[in-house]
Parts: C-alpha cells; structure tokens; sequence
C-alpha cells in the first residue's frame, strides 16, 4: 500500500504513436451462443510463435488482442491482421468461433463464467449482476504522449469527437434477443458503472494526481484501471486511451478507427482548434446519446458555435479538416472508407440488415464470424 | 338397495396410462431427490426408479416393462437425433487430432477388454461382441448429464464427439462381429455377408433420407418457430417406425440423421434442435426403462469379470485420450477430466443383447450375463463420475 501514495509517473512516449486493444467473442459453432474458451484458445496460442498480446477478460467468453505500439496505421494494420489470422486458426481447432460486435446479439448474461483470476471474482463481488451484464465488446485506442500535459489536453480535445468515434463503430444493435433500436447499446450497459462517462475537467497531470489521490483517499478506487471513463490517460503506457468504441466487426474498421483518432490527435496538437473548457462538456451527454441511438442520423450539437447539425455533416466537414493531416500522416485512404461508412450505413446497419435476411440470430452471428475471419 | 352400478369394479384395472403416470411421477421425484439432496444427476434418480419397478413382479407395473419398448425406442431416437445435431464432423477436419483421439481411446478400450475376456477365457467371437459393446461411450448418459447442468464448453463439446463417434464405429465392429457369429454358426455366405451389410447399409440410408426430409420440411418454416420442432419431431417418430419395421438401428440411423441434418444445412435454417421438455420426458423415458431391464440372474457370479472390464476399459479410454491430449488442445487436467467424462457405457448394448439372444439364444445368454452385469454397474457410478468431471472443468450452470 506505501506505493499507492506516490504519484502516478506518467511515462514518456512517442507523440501520435499508436496501440489497440479488442476486447472479442468467442461463440460456439453449434449454435452461435457465447461459449467457455478463452483458457483453453490462450495456452494454444501461447504454444505457438505470434504476433501481438492475447489476455483474458472478465468472463470466460471474451478474449483480449493488443498490438504493439506504431508509428503507421498501415503496420498496425498488418500487425493485427496477423493477430486476427492466429486466434482464427486456434479457435478452429476448438470449434470456436470469433467475432467482433459490442454486444453479443442474444445471449444470457446470468449464464456468462467469471474467469478465474482474482480481479476478476473481486469485480464479480463488488458489482453484482453488473459485472456480468458487462459482458460487452469494445476497442480501446492509445494514442501516445511525450507527457501528462499534453495527455490531458488530447483527453479533453478528444471529448468533441466522441460522437464520431461511436457512430463509427456502433456494432451493438441487438442486446439480450431485441432490436434495442440503439446503433450502440454496449455503452448503456457501460453507463451502469458508477466511474463511467466523461473524465473531470482537469488539465495538468499535477491535478490530475490531486483528484486521483482524492479518490483514492476516499477508497473510490485503487487504481486508474476503476475508471471507467470514455477517454482516460494511461500512465503506465503513457498514452490517452480512448475507450468509446464497439469492437467493430471488421479488422479493417479497427484499424481505420485507430487512423482516424491519431488524426484528430494530430489535428489537435497542430491547430489547437478550440479552447478546453468546461463548456466543451455542456452538451457532451447529449450527444453522446444521440451517436449511440441514432448513429449518424443522430444530431449534434457543436459546443463551441452551439449549432445543431447532423452528426454525418460534421464528421464530413471534420475529414476535411483533418485532410492535411491525414496526408502528413499516411491515413487519407483509411480515412476514406471511415467516410464511406458514415454515408453506406455502419456495422450497426450490416447487423440489421443481415438479420432482416434470415431472421436468425444463429444466423447473424454466424456471419459475423465470417466476416470477422475473412475480411482483408 | 339398488347396486352402485355407476362405480367401478374393485379392484381397480390400470391400464399402461396409469402405469406410466405413476413411473414418471416417481422417477421426476426420485430425480428431484438425488439432485436436491445428494446433489447427484437426476438420471441416477431415474435408473433407480427402473430398478424399483423391475423389483415387483408383476402386477400393473409389470406392464411398463413390454408395452413401453417402443416409447423407449421413441424416446431414445429423440435422444440420439438431439445429440447428432450436437456433433460438428468438420471439427474433425479442422483438427484431425480429435479423429487420433477419438480411435486411440475407443481402440485402446476394445483390445483391453479384448485382452481380457481372453483371459478369462471367453470364445473369441463373445470376446469381440463384449469388447466392442464396451468400447464406446454411452451419448444418452452424456446428453442427459450435460443438458441437466447446463453444461458448455471443450469438455462436453468432446465428450458429445467422442461418444457419438465410438457408437458409430462400435455398430461396425458389432456389424462384422455378427457376420463371424453367422459363419460359425454354418448359415449360407449369402447371410452372412447380407445382414451385416443391411445393417449397416440400411440403417445409414435410412439416416441419411430422414435427414434430407427433415431439411426440406424446415425450409419451409422461418428459423425458431417451435412448428420446425415439431415436425423434426415427426419425421423421427416415423424414422423409428421404419427402422423397426425394417429391423434395421434406431441408434445409427438417429444419430446419423443428426449428424446429416446438422452438416447438410448450408444456410442455417436448422436451430439446434432443443426438444425442451419434451427430451426430458424422453430422458426419463430412457434411464427408467433402462433401469426395469438392468436384471442380471449371474449379478454375482459375473461380478468379478464385469468389475475386470470396467477397470480395463477405463484404463484403455485413459491412456487414449491422454495421448492426444496436448496436440488436440487440452490440458492434462482437462484430460483427466474427459477421460472421467468417457465411463459411461451405452445403454444401446442392451438393444444388442436382445438382437444376439432372439438370433443366437445361448450366446445372447452369456453376453447379457457380463454385460448386464458391468452395465448396473456403471450406470450407478458412471453420471455421478461425469457430473464431477463436468463440474470440476468449471462447464455446469448450476444454481
């Protein structure tokens, strides 16, 4: 505990550098339903020479990829690419199946297995049914950071685009055997947790120490892993992480995602477009909201001219924005099918209308095993 | 005083209904007991009722014992067309370690057994239809325990193979054994080449053509309505129908049409079928009639053999599944597990004892002695022995 009182280091690393993480499902083949399997899919894996870092997650049913740390989307791209094609090949030999999506479609939460590591019983026994309900999907995405600073102005300059990142990635329309009429319903399940939602308007790391030795003070937490924010620094890595998105269904949207947030981060840096202020988070909840229920027909409101547009037409006008960057940085074509995406209909949109097809939740996620496998 | 004609003679006559009544309500509370109480597979609860009522001897509920053979087959059929379905051949293709596995334990239990039964100096065409009778796993104690803890996962996943696979090569050898038994016993060539080939020939077309019907039927009813269930339903009735009719293998024939419906449907129309309650009615159909026959007179004389073979096949099935264990993806320990998971034997060998003792009376008579006699046994131990294995691999839902 005498290392508790000491304060967070943040640890130096390379400006725009990049790292994600995808949290999966393993579902069986019988019947598309989650299934037990990430013990037995790990010590394959890990009998064999690989790319990337697999872990397990809270429940026996998810598995956990990260990449290493990038300079180019591209090479992260090809990283986790050769991640995917891994865990396919292992899972094949178990007859499971893989695949992206916030939520899975139709299972039962009560059925889900708590992985037998201690944090994970101790976050069983703190939270309930809610540790299991939490049974979701997401992407994170590090972005790095030469310092706690400029770690926490990303953070909050990000908070603008929120609504882009979850309308890109929505792939949780279906959640316990309904439409639930949202593109995103994972994050309602998210919003249950008490360190959920929008990080404190703190902008140095000096203050962000402060509010954390507060909280810890206070036994709200142990450590910065009970946030549970959408956007949160990660000092160990030294990067701002965001944490918004649904695993979406496709490696290629994943990596464009990361692309896309690496660009805005450059955006940021660059041009400092807005100030960081309280006002910033007026009406982040709002629209929020609407991303996650709406996608890009949704609404935004933008805070700073305090005008509403569609969401679609201000992730339009961000790309031009951003386009300078984009060229700087290599991303212009990831960018493009980002774009294409907001204007053909999401994984959201691929969710319901495959499921429209047959009517088969089996079905629907039989498909998207197969999207997840063969996708280039 | 005018005579009550209006109430029944006494005593009372029960029909097979009233016998079926009571058998089930007594197995649902047996069942209820060893679950609640001993927190043992309700198919424990269920065997023991089938016990119990093979104890009276006669009477109204003697009646359940020869009237309810065909409800029995019914019910098994359900049982075994549920499992087919379960099983994933291009599992299979994917990782032809399971295949190694799956031939290593069965065989590795046939020539233990084998072994012997030479020694205690069977003839070898008993020593064959013993070994192979033994050799497999039993898939109706597999799904019945599985389904009544809610088990998933590798392990059960494997256990459901394994014992579908074992039964199909355990009706082969049984197959040819059957050819070797018409040969010594001097029938013509014709016979003996023609009944093992029909047995095994017609029971797999009759699979294989009940599961196309099956398919083609779904295609016309949307994904999940229960009408898809219901008509599986009858196209298995009509199967077993057939099959006896034929006198081909219920077994085989539901089990491959499982099999076939499951691999032969491309777009996925098939939910995995879930019989509900229906299966466990069937379920309970199963282990209580397999209880009522479980009587061997030589219990105690054929003790020690019976006792031999088990341990024999236990270690055969271990040393199998251990093999393969690592490049088919377990652990050690979940070896273990699965190697426990294996013991039951299959309550289809009682259908074979009959089949070679309506054929062949006196070989029939010294097959049922042994096997009978290693079939209470392990249909004692054997579901308590899977549910800790299940339980133990961290696969039940339990409450």
């Amino acid at each position: 505990m005498s290392e508790s009182n000491l304060d967070l280091e943040f640890t130096q690393s390379e400006a725009l550098s990049l790292g994600v993480e995808l949290e999966l499902q393993i579902v069986s083949r019988l019947d598309g339903d989650l299934t037990q399997g990430a013990t037995e899919l790990l010590a394959l894996i890990e009998r064999r020479p690989h790319r990337g870092d697999f872990k397990p997650e809270m429940t026996e049913s998810m598995i956990e990829v990260s990449t290493g740390v990038h300079r180019d989307s591209n090479e992260l791209g090809a990283e986790l690419l050769s991640v995917r094609d891994t865990l396919v090949a292992e899972a094949d030999r178990l007859n499971l199946l893989i695949c992206g999506g916030g939520a899975h479609p139709f299972q039962h939460w009560a059925e889900r297995k708590i992985f037998d590591k201690p944090r994970f019983h101790q976050l069983n026994d703190l939270y309930g049914y809610l540790a299991k309900q939490f049974t979701v999907f997401g992407q994170h995405i590090h972005v790095g950071c030469p310092n706690g600073d400029e770690a926490m102005f990303l953070l909050h300059g990000l908070s603008r685009y929120i609504p882009h990142f979850i309308a890109l990635s929505a792939a949780s329309p279906y959640y316990q055997g309904v439409d639930t009429a949202f593109d995103s319903s994972r994050l309602n399940a998210i919003s249950a947790f008490p360190l959920s939602g929008r990080a404190p308007l703190v902008k140095r790391w000096s203050e962000f120490n402060e509010y954390f030795h507060n909280m810890q003070s206070f036994g709200v937490v142990e450590s910065m892993k009970d946030f549970y924010w959408d956007i949160r620094p990660k000092p160990e890595f030294g990067t701002v992480e965001i944490r918004i998105c649904d695993t979406p269904l496709t490696v290629q949207r994943a990596t464009a995602l990361a692309a896309y947030a690496q660009t805005v981060c450059r955006y940021l840096l660059v041009e400092r477009p807005f100030l960081i202020e309280e006002s910033l988070y007026a009406v982040y909840t709002y629209n929020r909201f609407q991303a996650a229920r709406f996608g890009f027909d949704g609404n935004l409101i933008d805070p700073g001219s305090k005008t509403i547009t569609s969401l679609r037409d201000d992730f339009n006008a961000t790309l031009e924005n951003l386009a300078p960057h984009a060229a700087e940085l290599g991303t212009s074509t990831l960018l493009q099918t980002l774009q294409q995406a907001a204007s053909e209909g999401n994984d959201a949109r691929w969710m319901r209308d495959t499921f429209a097809r047959q009517r088969s939740f089996g079905d629907l996620v039989w498909q998207q095993a197969q999207l997840w496998r063969n996708s280039r | 005083m005018e005579s009550l004609h209006f109430l029944p003679a006494w005593p009372l006559s029960l029909d097979p209904l009233a016998c079926f009544g009571i058998a089930l309500f007594i197995a649902v509370s047996l069942g209820e007991l060893a679950a609640r109480w001993l927190r043992l597979p309700r198919i424990t609860g269920y065997v023991v009722t089938g016990m119990l009522l093979s104890l009276l001897p006669s009477g109204p509920l003697g009646e359940l014992r020869g009237g309810a053979h065909l409800i029995f087959e019914l019910a098994f059929a359900l049982l075994l067309f549920e499992l087919g379905q379960r099983i994933d051949l291009g599992w299979l293709r994917r990782n032809p370690w399971l295949l190694a596995g799956s031939l290593g334990e069965w065989l590795l239990a046939f020539l233990a057994v084998g072994a012997l039964m030479l020694l205690f100096q069977l003839p070898p065409l008993l020593t064959v239809l013993v070994a192979a009778l033994a050799a497999s796993t039993g898939p109706a104690v597999i799904l019945g325990v599985s389904r009544d803890s809610g088990a998933r996962g590798q392990i059960s996943d494997r256990l459901m193979l394994f014992s579908a696979l074992g039964s199909c090569y355990s009706f082969v050898v049984l197959g040819l054994a059957y050819a070797w038994a018409y040969q010594e016993h001097a029938a013509s060539w014709q016979i003996t080449l023609l009944h093992p080939l029909y047995l095994v020939g017609g029971s797999v077309v009759l699979g294989a053509a009940a599961a196309l019907l099956v398919l083609r039927t779904l295609a016309r009813i949307r994904p999940g309505n229960s009408s898809q269930t219901l008509a599986a339903i009858a196209v298995i009735a009509l199967a077993v129908a057939l099959a006896k009719a034929l006198d081909l293998s219920t077994v085989v024939a539901l089990l491959f049409a499982g099999i076939l419906s499951r691999s032969l449907d491309r777009e996925r129309r098939l939910q995995p079928m879930d019989f509900g309650l229906l299966s466990r009615v069937a379920l309970i159909i199963v282990f209580v009639a397999t209880g009522t026959l479980l009587q061997a007179e030589s219990f105690t004389t054929a003790l020690l053999p019976a006792i031999g073979l088990l341990a024999a096949r236990a270690l055969g099935k271990g040393i199998g599944i251990f093999a393969f264990a690592r490049p088919s993806g377990i652990s050690l320990r979940k070896a273990s597990l699965l190697s426990i998971g294996l013991l039951p034997m299959s309550g289809a060998a009682l259908l074979w004892v009959e089949r070679t003792a309506s054929i062949w009376p006196e070989m029939g008579a010294q097959l049922a002695a042994i096997v009978l006699t290693a079939l209470i046994v392990m249909e004692m131990l054997a579901p308590p022995a899977l549910q800790f294995a299940l339980r133990r691999a961290d696969e039940t839902r339990e409450d």
